[in-house]
């Protein structure tokens, strides 16, 4: 037995680390200049313009200056550096730009061009090169790239400035064009970048329980700690409540199949199995928190959190009031589901020979139930529960997002927007255990109930 | 056909409603319409996008409303934009089916065919030689290779033919020319049950919610296309599992073993012997799953996620509703449509799974 427990956690393992790097990946792949949004947020005066220094320094510190992963597998076009360069948005131009043309060392030596006149522009900028300059080094559109190259060209021999930088940028650009080797894009290549690359950092501190800061300076365990409580509580009580009220009806309707309350009930449980649960929080929302219809019964939507510094009971006993409605919507689904599992496999069960060998002992229809089909019965509501954990962590954030709940999935929401990718990391990662050990127990509680079963 | 037969005397008015949803799905452009066309007038005087400006903000079907005629009435009342409540509905049939069913479909594809070969193979019944193995593992490789520079570059379609064909080629005629030399006559299985229930596992375990606000992130924004992909990338495992519990059960069956001693190719075992004894399970599956991918359609535009906003679907009316507690009949009815569509599935769903 604890072999298994311990194999079935060492199979956590790769699980766990294959999510983190997809993860990481697609973290990566979202739009946006991350560096950007730091100094955004630390910078009051909202200055368009960020010294190259100053980006460095910020990309250093939030380690994007790496290479994302130990290996990338790319067309041959693609040189191995291409993560040196530090500003997205000139990496994504060049990117754009080897994907058209395929010979990496031209465009470098244009963008290098384009660098050195940067440099040599005053201060005193009056003819609005440096705003083009800049451009040239974002764009990737040969259309675009030719109007600006005409119009530098175009000042430079009015006024007579830089007169040869801009031929010679210009002359780079031809040159892209004229040595293209769109060949290499069909040529794949295989790098390695060795142990000091991003996600290496970010999982051996994930692993160390290092897990970062989210973005306004908390740290992740000072921020998920309530929401994270907020939303096991909720699921826990989902799940107890659901198996409480679940278990009578399956019984009942089984015990009663052939007559009309047995037969109406299955009915009216499967049109529940058919209810959007987020409609039913909507409708429950309206009609039964507000005012205008009369039937003000529940308190209105979300958790006070006036009293943060309060222990998690304090905040836990004032707020259970405006648990009862979000919990209630939870578990109506697993409910109809869990009570119609119920009663079919306690109807085939009736049919089985123990139970007229029972009967005909002469024992009582109800003793018969009690003692022999529903135990019998009980396997599928445990494989169930398997089934129904992660059922209950979504249905939890559909809750927490109509009830406005802060809890994990709220979250989850929010992090995403302000793309707090240390939150959802930690998030995702403590969901995906959730689920894995959800599925270890309904493993052990089938063992449990039915020790024929073998374990593998 | 006896398979259809029954469901349809056992679900009788789930399978007619269905035919009904798919005729308004097929034909809801003509339906409701602002302008009358050729053959007949339109039932709805209003598409789903027009905007009414003497009735906006909120007017109730019960509420005096300043049309001319009763043809003219909004029956189910209008939005803030004074947009046609029951247009919105019928037009948004059609997303609700289409996601449904074309996510379904994806994932039925994908989960059965995962699901056959884990089942069938488990982790030691396929075999290859070592070189086989490369030579097969660098094919795969230079297949996805070159869709990704197709998908990322817009690499000539008919290029991508040829060189998936040369590849072929060349990998078909170095095996065997390799195989006659190979001194390393061992062979190696290929565990494709652990590989398969792996990766089913690794899908499973993020809540799929938690997998789309990802896709959103990354991608921006959605589309139908991307909805329909993303059902069938997190429904597949589930049928995948399914699938391949059923071809375990009946691999160790005296008929299959008869037609594998006959010598029968294993793709025709699979296709034409496994495949059909299995299939009921999996459309139950499919069934429920419809349902399933119509409601989180409905959450998922409703919460902002899914298509977007302006694009009129039953989420999205349920979200224009967020604004206006008042506004009942904007609950109401999205939700009866959904509910009413995904019960259909569920009945038929249950239908096929009386013996």
């Amino acid at each position: 037995m604890l072999k298994y427990i311990l194999q079935r956690l060492l199979y956590f393992v790769p699980t766990l680390l294959v999510i983190s790097i997809i993860v990481f990946v697609l973290s990566k792949m979202t739009p946006g200049d991350p560096v950007d949004n730091q100094l955004q947020i630390s910078s009051e005066s909202n200055s368009s313009r960020i010294s190259e220094e100053i980006y460095q320094q910020t990309a250093h510190k939030l380690g994007i200056d790496k290479p994302i992963f130990y290996f990338t597998i790319t067309s041959q076009a693609f040189p191995k550096n291409l993560f040196t360069i530090s500003k997205k948005s000139e990496r994504t131009a060049v990117e754009n730009l080897i994907k058209q043309y395929g010979n990496y060392d031209k465009i470098a030596a244009f963008q290098q061009a384009n660098k050195a006149l940067l440099l040599k522009i005053p201060e005193q900028d009056s003819l609005n090169l440096r705003n083009n300059t800049e451009q040239l080094l974002i764009q990737d559109d040969d259309e675009k790239i030719t109007f600006i190259l005409n119009d530098l060209s175009k000042i430079a021999q009015e006024k007579a400035v830089f007169n040869d930088e801009i031929k010679g940028i210009s002359a780079s650009y031809e040159n892209i064009k004229k040595e293209a080797t769109r060949s290499k894009l069909y040529m794949p290549t295989f790098y390695w970048y060795g142990f000091d690359n991003q996600y290496h950092h970010w999982i051996a501190g994930f692993l160390t329980g290092n897990f970062g800061l989210s973005k306004n300076g908390q740290t992740i365990a000072n921020k998920i700690s309530r929401p994270l409580s907020i939303t096991l509580i909720m699921s826990l009580l989902a799940i107890i409540l659901s198996y409480f009220i679940a278990i009578p009806i399956g019984i009942f309707t089984a015990a009663n199949k052939n007559k009309r309350s047995g037969k109406w009930l299955m009915k009216g449980l499967f049109a529940v199995y058919s209810l959007p649960s987020f409609w039913v929080a909507l409708m429950a929302l309206r009609f039964l928190t507000t005012p205008q219809y009369g039937m003000k019964i529940f308190p209105s939507a979300g958790l006070s959190d006036l009293h943060t510094e309060d222990s998690f009971f304090i905040f836990f006993f004032e707020n259970i009031g405006r648990l009862i409605l979000p919990v209630l919507c939870m578990i109506i689904h697993p409910i109809a589901v869990i009570a119609r599992q119920l009663q079919g496999s306690m109807i085939d069960n009736m049919l089985l020979d123990y139970t007229r060998t029972a009967k005909a002992k002469g024992l009582s229809f109800n003793k018969i139930l009690k003692y022999h089909v529903f135990r019998n019965a009980l396997f599928p509501l445990i494989t169930l529960l398997g089934q129904i954990f992660p059922l209950l962590i979504t249905g939890s954030f559909m809750v927490e997002y109509i009830f406005n709940i802060k809890g994990m999935g709220r979250v989850a929401f929010e992090a995403i927007d302000e793309q707090d990718w240390n939150v959802v990391y930690v998030v995702l990662m403590l969901s995906a255990t959730m689920v894995l050990i959800g599925n270890l127990i309904s493993d052990l509680l089938y063992k449990w109930a039915n020790p024929r079963v073998e374990l593998t | 056909m006896i398979f259809l037969n029954k469901i349809y005397t056992s679900a009788k008015w789930s399978v007619r409603t269905l035919a009904f949803l798919i005729f308004i799905a097929l034909f809801g452009n003509i339906i409701t319409s602002e302008r009358a066309n050729a053959l007949l007038p339109p039932l709805i005087p209003y598409s789903a996008t027009s905007q009414d400006v003497k009735n906006m903000d909120y007017i109730s079907p019960f509420a005096a409303q300043d049309v001319p005629s009763l043809y003219l009435k909004h029956w189910l009342g209008t939005d803030k934009l004074g947009r046609d409540v029951f247009a919105g509905i019928v037009s948004g049939t059609r997303t609700a089916l289409l996601v449904g069913i074309g996510g379904m479909g994806i994932a039925l594809i994908l989960g059965l065919l995962m699901g056959l070969i884990a089942g069938y193979y488990g982790n030691n019944r396929f075999k290859l030689y070592w070189i086989g193995l490369i030579l097969r593992g660098g094919m795969i490789f230079s297949f996805i290779f070159y869709l990704t520079i197709f998908l990322q570059q817009g690499l000539n379609p008919l290029i991508l033919i040829l060189i998936f064909i040369g590849i072929f080629i060349c990998i078909k005629i170095g095996e065997s020319i390799l195989k006659k030399w190979n001194p390393i006559k061992n062979t190696i299985p290929i565990p494709f049950e652990t590989i398969i229930m792996r990766v089913v596992e690794v899908v499973q375990a993020v809540p799929s919610i938690l997998w789309l606000l990802g896709l959103v992130a990354v991608t921006g924004r959605m589309s139908i296309i991307g909805l329909v992909c993303f059902i069938g990338f997190t429904g597949w495992t589930l049928i995948a599992r399914l699938v391949r519990g059923e071809v375990i059960r009946v691999r160790q069956l005296e008929y299959v073993e008869t037609a594998q001693a006959l010598g029968f190719s294993d793709f025709r075992i699979l296709i034409k012997h496994i495949l059909p004894n299995i299939l009921t399970p999996v459309l139950i599956a499919v069934s429920f799953g419809i349902a399933n991918s119509i409601l989180l359609e409905a959450f998922l535009t409703f919460s902002g996620l899914g298509l977007p906003i302006e694009q009129v679907t039953w989420g999205s009316l349920l979200n224009a509703a967020k604004d206006d507690f008042q506004a009942w009949w904007m609950v109401v009815f999205p939700g009866i449509a959904i509910f009413i569509t995904v019960t259909i599935f569920n009945r038929i769903g249950e239908a096929m799974s009386e013996r």
